[in-house]
């Protein structure tokens, strides 16, 4: 049987560091204002009784996803192993994945990302300390931290404006048997990633254990990110 | 409210609807009688594509990626209404320049019906797109009374575009065609059809609910006024007195068709910000 992935965020593991949003950001070159991993914070009830909850969020490689349906180019696609994914080559920059997405984790890049490392030579101690562009200069490499291993399978490893991008669930670290990077990342193992399929698999079970909750069930997506327990 | 598509969206729905109303009126005075309305006509098949085609530009300034567009025609999604809708406004942008160029070159009368006919048959798929391309996304605000509410504003607007330039032609139309009955009926239709939408916006789900508060919070002034009372209210009620006698069509003319053609503006950009805002 076809391999599909999924993912469990276990909230009551989930410390709410942040280390996912972080691993993600530099796994795969998003600038700032650009967080495939994401979280929502909500706080509410009335003193003394109040709840506090952290959600980690990011692409829920939906089963039905709109974002898919609506792209006039299949730019916006699904692949056989269940990955949403994004093909900036035919991308037309229109917008509907983003407005159709419920979630609202597609990003639109609307200026050239890092391009104040090719332009920007300006030091705070002139002679004293780098600039932007030396940094990237001697780093010799699009930004400092850049990591070539985005760009894997053709894909843009920085995505030029104009088009969308979004977590991919890692698709370029699973084809070589790794995790997400957000997984790696994660201090207290809140996250399990795997093979809904494999009715063997660590998600699978995992999954038969809990109630597993979704987003926004009432929008009929089939979301593939699961959450178990809470965050209290 | 995170602002996706701006103001061109709008005026490329509102253009490309005043064109495909200019077109479809033109292709009915065509049929009726070509003789004695072919400037008439003629301005219609002359001026549509042309509005079509400036939404289309002010629509590719708003995308990302607009060379990209050419490669929409290997790169299909069915299931994308927008895919379908690129392929049937070139379909319907082709026809209707031909046609064009054939009654400015030799005449309105030299035209083939049958090609007239599948211009109309176009422009009414072009109209409808129009709306599907909202509704296909399906936000709250863009559900499946939309297609109705923009196919039917694109005809009131194009039409009474049409009418103001062909002034001199008021008369004929009144006399042959009651022509405030006419339009009075299809304002009624379109605000039957408004206010279905609102209705079942302010009646369906905790989330059409909401968009309804929205609407009638954040964008009472433009849905209530700009786009009810002044783009369908005040001219039916000034219609309804032309057919009372009260009113002289002459004296009224070109602010009530000019109101008309603003309010499928004001009408159709209210939606498009509207769902975007919830
Ligand atoms: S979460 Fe949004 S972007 Fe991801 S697959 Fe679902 S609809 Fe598409
Ligand atoms: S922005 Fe690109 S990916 Fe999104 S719907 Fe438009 S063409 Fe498809």
């Amino acid at each position: 049987m076809a391999k599909k992935y999924g993912m469990i965020i276990d909230l009551h593991r989930c410390v709410g560091c942040g280390a996912c949003d972080l691993a993600c950001k530099s796994e795969n070159n998003t600038p700032v204002g650009i967080d495939w991993a994401s979280h929502k914070i909500e706080t509410y009830g009335v003193f003394p009784k109040v709840t506090y909850t952290h959600t980690p969020t990011l692409c829920n490689h939906c089963e039905d996803a709109p974002c898919v349906r609506v792209c006039p180019t299949h730019a916006m696609h699904k692949t056989e192993e269940g990955f949403v994914v994004h093909d900036p080559s035919i991308c037309i920059g229109c917008k509907s994945c983003m407005l159709a997405d419920p979630y609202g984790v597609i990003f639109f890049n609307k200026t050239d990302a890092f391009s104040d490392y090719v332009s920007d030579d300006s030091s705070i101690v002139k002679g004293g300390t780098f600039s932007k562009k030396e940094l990237s200069d001697k780093a010799k490499a699009p930004f400092p931290n850049f990591n070539a291993a985005r760009g894997a399978g053709g894909y843009e490893a920085i995505r030029r404006k104009g088009t969308v991008e979004k977590c991919t669930f890692c698709n370029h670290r699973v084809a070589q048997g790794l995790s997400p990077a957000c997984v790696v990342a994660c201090p207290a193992d809140a996250r399990i990633f795997g093979d809904l399929n494999d009715e063997k698999s660590q998600i699978a079970t995992t999954l038969k254990a809990h109630k597993p909750t979704v987003l926004l069930p009432e929008k009929g997506t089939n979301p593939k990110v699961f959450y178990i327990r809470s965050y209290n | 409210m995170q602002l996706l598509w701006d103001v061109r969206v709008s005026l490329d729905l509102f253009l490309g609807g005043l064109g495909v109303g200019a077109f479809l009126v033109g292709v009915i005075l065509y049929y009726v009688d070509v003789k004695n309305y072919e400037g008439f006509v003629k301005k219609s098949f002359v001026i549509a594509p042309l509005l079509v085609i400036a939404g289309l530009l002010l629509l590719l300034t708003e995308l990302g990626r607009p060379l990209n567009v050419i490669k929409t025609i290997y790169a299909v999604n069915p299931t994308s209404f927008m895919s379908i809708g690129i392929f049937l406004q070139s379909a319907f942008v082709a026809v209707a320049l031909l046609i064009a160029f054939k009654a400015l070159t030799s005449g309105v009368s030299s035209l083939s019906s049958k090609i007239i006919y599948a211009g109309a048959i176009l422009a009414g798929l072009v109209g409808l797109y129009h709306g599907f391309l909202l509704s296909g996304i399906a936000k709250e605000p863009w559900n499946n009374a939309i297609p109705v509410i923009f196919f039917i504003s694109s005809i009131l607007a194009g039409s009474s575009l049409m009418i103001l330039l062909n002034l001199d032609s008021l008369e004929n139309l009144v006399a042959r065609f009651k022509l405030p009955l006419i339009i009075n009926m299809i304002l009624t239709l379109e605000l039957a059809a408004v206010f279905a939408w609102v209705y079942n916006l302010a009646l369906t789900t905790a989330s059409s609910k909401h968009a309804y508060d929205v609407l009638i919070s954040s964008f009472s002034m433009e849905f209530w006024v700009l786009s009810i009372l002044i783009g369908l209210i005040a001219p039916l009620v000034i219609f309804t007195l032309v057919i009372l006698n009260k009113l002289s069509l002459k004296a009224v003319a070109i602010p009530t068709f000019s109101i008309i053609v603003a309010g499928s503006f004001f009408l159709k950009n209210l939606v498009v910000y509207l769902g975007q805002a919830v």
